[in-house]
C-alpha cells in the first residue's frame, strides 16, 4: 500500500516536472526563449509588414475586377482618369489610391475605381468600404460612397476596388453656383470606414483622392 | 473470489483517454480575431495553439506544460482503467483517489485559467475580451501607431463540444468515486494477512 501510494506519487510529480523540466534544461542558454520565441520577437519588431513601394504595384492587379468598367448602365460617361500619383493613406493596413471615376448625371450616380495596394504579408479580404465625399475646399458633403462586395487582396499585390456612390440635388446646385466651367473637382474622403478580415478601421481625418472630372 | 469490472470507472478511463486524442486536435476554447480571420487562438489543457496572419506561433513553455497535463491526464485514465477491473481491492482506494482526480483537476483549471487570462489581458491592453459570443473590441487608441485612426475588431470567442465533453468526463470520475462507496471490499489477501501478524 505504501509503495503504490509512492509510485503514485512519483507518477505524478514525473508528469509535471518531466516536461516542464526537461524545457527549462533544453533552454537553459536563454530561458526567455521559453517564453518568447523568435517568432513572437519578430512580431515585435513588425518584421510581419512587408511593405513594398507601391509605385512598382500601379500595374499588378490581380484580375478581380477587370470587367470593373462593364458592370455600370451603358449610359454612364467613363470619365476614366488614371491619377495614380495620389496616395491616399499610404503606409496604413490598406493604401487606396483613385483610378477612375464614371458619372451617371441623370440618375445621379457615380461609381470611383480605387487600387487598394495590401502591404501585409497575408491574403486581405476588403469586406466593405463607406466613406462622405467632401469637398477638399470647404468640406462641404457632396455625397456618400459604398462598396459592400467583398474582394481579397492577395500578399503584396493591388486590386482593384470599384465604389458606388450617389449624390444630392443640393450638392449638384453647390457645383454649379461654386465650380461652374470647372472641369474637375478636388474632393476628400471623410468618416471612412474599410472593413479589412472583420477589422473596421475608421479614418477620422479626411483622405485626400485628388480631382475628380465634373464633365 | 468475486471480480466484478465497475463500469462506471471503466467508461470513465476510457472517455479520459478518449478525451486527450479529441482535446489535441480540437480545441475546448477557440477565439477568432477578423473574418476571415487573421488570429486564432485554440485552447484546451493538451494543446495551446496560437496563429497569426496564418503562422503558427509556438511557445515552448506551454508546450511543456501542455505535454504535463497529456501525461497526467493519460496516467489518470490508465489508472482508472486498472481500478476498473480491481475496484474492490485494499488498495483500489488509492487508485481511484489518484486517477479521477485528474480530469476534474483539468476542467477547473482550465476555467480558471481561461479566466485569469482574459482578465490579465483586458486589464494589460485595456480591452475588453469576451469569453464567448461574437462582439467588437475598440483598440486603444495609444496602440495605433501614427494616430488619426480608430480600430474596430470583430472577434468571436466560444467553446467547442471537447469542453462539454471535459465536463462530462469529469463527471463520469465524480460518479465513479460516490459509487466505490457501494462497492463491498474482497477480503484481505493472505500474504498482506501473513505480513500483518508476522510484524
Amino acid at each position: 500500500m505504501q509503495t503504490l501510494s509512492v509510485v503514485l506519487l512519483l507518477i505524478s510529480i514525473g508528469c509535471i516536472v518531466g516536461p516542464i523540466g526537461g524545457a527549462v534544461i533544453m533552454y537553459r542558454d536563454n530561458l526567455s526563449g521559453l517564453v518568447v520565441t523568435p517568432q513572437i520577437n519578430s512580431i515585435i519588431n513588425g518584421n510581419n509588414n512587408n511593405s513594398q513601394d507601391n509605385s512598382n504595384n500601379n500595374n499588378n492587379y490581380n484580375g478581380n475586377n477587370n470587367n470593373y468598367n462593364n458592370n455600370y448602365d451603358t449610359s454612364t460617361n467613363d470619365n476614366g482618369n488614371n491619377n495614380n500619383d495620389n496616395s491616399g493613406g499610404g503606409g496604413g493596413l490598406i493604401s487606396p489610391t483613385f483610378v477612375s471615376a464614371q458619372i451617371n448625371s441623370q440618375a445621379r450616380t457615380f461609381t470611383v475605381t480605387v487600387n487598394v495596394t495590401n502591404n501585409f504579408s497575408y491574403d486581405l479580404t476588403l469586406n466593405s468600404i463607406n466613406a462622405t465625399v467632401e469637398s477638399s475646399q470647404d468640406n462641404y458633403q457632396l455625397g456618400t460612397i459604398s462598396s459592400n462586395t467583398p474582394v481579397t487582396i492577395l500578399v503584396g499585390q493591388t486590386s482593384l476596388v470599384t465604389v458606388s456612390g450617389t449624390w444630392t440635388q443640393d450638392a449638384e446646385n453647390y457645383i454649379n453656383n461654386n465650380f461652374a466651367g470647372a472641369t474637375s473637382i478636388n474632393v476628400n474622403l471623410a468618416n471612412t470606414t474599410i472593413d479589412v478580415n472583420g477589422i473596421i478601421v475608421q479614418q477620422t481625418q479626411p483622405i485626400n483622392v485628388g480631382d475628380v472630372p465634373l464633365t | 473470489m468475486e471480480n466484478k469490472i465497475n463500469i462506471i470507472a471503466l467508461i470513465a478511463g476510457i472517455s479520459t483517454l478518449l478525451l486527450i486524442a479529441i482535446s489535441v486536435f480540437v480545441p475546448w476554447w477557440r477565439f477568432t480575431v477578423g473574418n476571415p480571420a487573421i488570429a486564432q487562438v485554440n485552447f484546451s489543457p493538451v494543446n495551446f495553439n496560437l496563429a497569426l496572419f496564418g503562422s503558427p506561433i509556438t511557445i515552448p513553455l506551454i508546450f511543456a506544460m501542455n505535454l504535463a497535463c497529456i501525461l497526467t491526464l493519460a496516467s489518470g485514465g490508465i489508472v482508472l482503467l486498472i481500478y476498473s477491473i480491481r475496484p474492490n481491492k485494499p488498495y483500489s482506494q488509492r487508485l481511484l483517489g489518484f486517477g479521477y482526480k485528474k480530469p476534474l483537476i483539468a476542467v477547473m483549471l482550465f476555467v480558471i485559467e481561461l479566466i485569469a487570462l482574459t482578465i490579465l489581458a483586458g486589464t494589460v491592453s485595456g480591452i475588453a475580451f469576451p469569453l464567448m459570443g461574437s462582439g467588437t473590441l475598440q483598440i486603444p487608441q495609444q496602440m495605433i501607431p501614427g494616430g488619426g485612426v480608430s480600430v474596430i475588431v470583430n472577434v468571436i470567442a466560444a467553446f467547442e463540444w471537447p469542453f462539454y465533453f471535459a465536463i462530462l468526463v469529469a463527471g463520469f470520475c465524480v460518479a465513479t468515486r460516490l459509487y466505490h462507496r457501494k462497492i463491498p471490499l474482497t477480503a484481505t489477501e493472505p500474504s498482506i494477512t501473513k505480513a500483518t501478524i508476522t510484524n
